[in-house]
């Protein structure tokens, strides 16, 4: 992809000014960007920059500007990932303006990336974040010295409560209409590279601008700290939290897709099915069950995933997140995780697929990777009412709730083992330091809690519709040709024929075969498609799998289900994430072996045990 | 075997970061590459933490936990032992 094709050769010149916004991670840069785009923001897939970067185009006096979110960084000239992107976007894609997103009360250290960007050649505007921070903290800040020290505008603002903002956006709108005429620039890399920047630098740059108090004031932070941060109770409180989040998620996500099935429901009866009946019922057959049960499957996470960002996006703005890393990776480390991973690892039980989605808070690739591979083995809310319906209709009542119980043991030491055995590979260790910055405890807004979640929600709508479609026309095809075939005759039957010599060891007979066909698009489906499989009511269903399926297999089956992919959609998101077909393909392959071996080593030795 | 800062070390005027206890501080003299090449001095710069500045020991985790240590004026930072390790301090 890296020669010229047209395509790309048109993204170098800007129809409109460009600008770019950098700055250090936890600077309130996205949430600055949040407040100038509003909910204009779509992901753009740069070519040659390997992660997708948010921009949007908005008119700005008039003008129409396009602004571009650029990731996190702590230092141009930096090594991590992250930083790399930026210096590849900086390099290949010209920009008019670049806003510097400072927190003001680290102006002394932060200071470096202005200068930095100075030395790029790029024109800039610095906007002094969290200003209502830095007064609290004592710190005085002289922007008109500052900004005749570094030649360009300096603006304090607060991108939170939108103090100094119209200030700022104005300066930026002067300074794009001075460069009306002139061209877009690219970064001078070689520039910063030759320029020793030392500390007696960024000193010299402050002093006199800007002032520290003598003695900082006891923060609410160190106060905080001390319990949220104590050696024996730390982890308690954080499990609390944790808990709390999930059972937020649980009592109203979970339901809300009920609800949304409801309503997808009463749109396929009272208005496809009406209409279609008009048509051939293949047409009608085709429609309902191959491309309208995606659409409502796609439909049915909406509420979940906006639900979960709402909690994430608290959790994370509160500087919580970053603590509960600090807190779970004395544990994680040992297994090539870190604290991050573990706390989307747990948000996996409600629903994979946020979970798949938070890790965006790690900065590693391979640690990422690492973590994606692993959250599918989260026993996910869909797989729980498969997993109750096999329970009820197999075993005594009274052993129920441990059966259930040990699948979700399983599912945690099935996660922490592929963990330990893969992060000795080489594309999965963690090879970035764990340097972690900690910031100051803050209270979340609203407005971006509410920005941060329906964000989040148009990304996975755009991204896994039409992967999510297409899985359910392919198994839609599978289970209904050739025509007038039901149950085992047709060639998703005949697949689970075909399949007899690999699940049968594990006690698998076609039937179920077939239902983990289905189960390929959604667990949900699973039940549900157990009628059509046998071709008797539900009710018949759970009386024929009770006399025809052991324990033992019913056992496995289950370990089965909660190893192998969860859903089409999780398959899509770890697609979308990654931005790999190959590692999606092979997150697909580990979890299938991975339960196939699973399920093999309990059935065997179930049988060798003598049960039957 | 003559660099000037392991002679420092051996005196015992310099020390890891990681053998500070909490309310200790001490001022930057140098952060080894070890197995991350420059990626920790440059991460630990950004973050303020680097020759002529003065980092503290907050607390340490216990079980071999990460260290979090104040960097500067304003910017407390988780690390692992094994990365303060690297850092090499000079007690004040």
């Amino acid at each position: 992809m890296s020669h010229c094709s047209p395509a790309e050769a048109n993204l170098d010149l800007n129809d409109v000014p460009r600008i770019a916004m950098i700055g250090q991670p936890n600077t309130g840069k996205s949430m600055l960007y949040n407040r100038i785009t509003g909910a204009s923001a779509y992901v753009g897939n740069w070519p040659g920059i390997t992660v997708s970067l948010s921009n949007a185009r908005i008119r700005l006096n008039g003008r129409e500007t396009e602004f571009v979110d650029l990731p996190g960084i702590y230092d141009l000239e930096g090594f991590s990932e992250d930083e790399t992107v930026v210096a590849d976007f900086l390099k290949s894609y010209p920009v008019d303006l670049v806003i510097i997103v400072v927190n003001a009360s680290q102006i002394d250290r932060q200071i470096l990336m202005p200068l930095q960007v100075k030395q790029l050649g790029l024109p800039a505007v610095i906007m002094l974040n969290m200003a209502d921070e830095a007064r609290k903290n004592g710190i005085t800040i002289d922007t008109e010295a500052l900004s005749a020290r570094l030649g360009v505008p300096v603006h304090l603002i607060s991108a939170k409560y939108g103090e100094g903002y119209p200030e700022a956006i104005a300066s930026v709108d002067a300074m794009l209409e001075r460069r009306a005429s002139a061209p877009p620039v690219y970064a001078d890399y070689e520039a910063l590279r030759a320029t020793l920047m030392t500390e007696e630098t960024l000193a010299s740059t402050l002093s006199g601008a800007v002032v520290y108090p003598e003695t900082p004031p006891v923060t609410m932070t160190q106060k905080l700290d001390r319990f949220l941060l104590h050696p024996v109770f730390g982890l308690p409180l954080f499990f609390a939290v944790m808990l709390f989040v999930f059972y937020i998620v649980w009592t109203i996500g979970l339901p809300s897709q009920d609800w949304v099935g409801a309503i997808t429901d009463w749109i396929q009866n009272r208005i496809l099915e009406p209409v279609l009946s008009l048509g051939p019922s293949w047409l009608q057959n085709f429609v309902i069950n191959g491309i309208w049960l995606g659409v409502a499957t796609v439909a049915s996470f909406v509420p979940l995933i906006m639900l979960f960002f709402f909690c994430m996006a608290a959790v994370e703005d509160s500087g919580y997140l970053s603590r509960a890393a600090y807190l779970m990776d004395t544990w994680m480390r040992r297994i090539g995780l870190d604290g991050r991973s573990f706390v989307m690892q747990m948000m996996g039980f409600g629903c994979n697929v946020p979970a798949l989605m938070g890790t965006r808070v790690m900065r590693s690739q391979p640690l990422r990777l690492l973590t994606m591979l692993i959250i599918p083995f989260s026993l996910c809310s869909a797989r729980l009412a498969v997993f109750v319906f096999i329970i009820a209709a197999v075993f005594p009542p009274a052993q129920g709730p441990l059966v259930l119980f040990s699948f979700y043991v399983i599912s945690f030491v099935a996660a922490f083992i592929a963990a330990a055995i893969f992060s000795r590979s080489k594309q999965f260790k963690n090879t970035e330091p764990f340097v972690l910055e900690l910031p100051p405890y803050r209270v979340p807004t609203l407005r971006q809690v509410w920005l941060r979640g329906f964000g989040e929600l148009r990304e996975f709508l755009h991204r896994a519709t039409n992967f999510i479609v297409i899985g359910t026309i392919a198994v839609w095809f599978l289970t209904n040709f050739p025509t007038d075939a039901t149950g085992l005759d047709t060639w998703g039957g005949q697949l689970g024929e075909l399949l007899q010599p690999v699940m049968a060891p594990i006690g698998i007979n076609p039937y179920l075969t077939l239902a983990l066909i289905f189960g390929f698009i959604a667990k949900e489906v699973v039940i549900g498609s157990l009628s059509t499989i046998y071709a008797m009511s539900s009710g018949l269903v759970a009386h024929q799998i009770a006399t025809t399926v052991s324990p033992a297999a019913a056992y496995s089956f289950c370990l089965f289900c909660l190893l192998y992919t969860p859903c089409l959609t999780t398959v899509a998101t770890v697609r979308a994430e990654s931005r790999s077909t190959m590692f999606m393909v092979f997150s697909l392959v580990v979890s299938l072996v991975y339960a196939w071996l699973v399920a093999f080593a309990f059935y065997q030795g179930a049988l060798l045990l003598g049960f039957k | 075997m003559n660099d000037p800062v392991i002679d420092t070390a051996l005196e015992g005027r310099i020390v890891s970061l990681e053998s500070l206890q909490p309310g200790e501080s001490g001022i930057v003299e140098i952060v080894e590459a070890g197995q991350f090449e420059n990626g920790l001095s440059v991460r630990l710069r950004a973050l303020g933490l680097s020759s002529t500045h003065q980092v503290s020991m907050v607390r340490r985790g216990w079980f071999g936990g990460p260290l979090v240590v104040r960097a500067g004026k304003a910017t407390e930072i988780a690390i692992r032992r094994t990365e303060a390790e690297l850092v090499k301090v000079r007690k004040v």
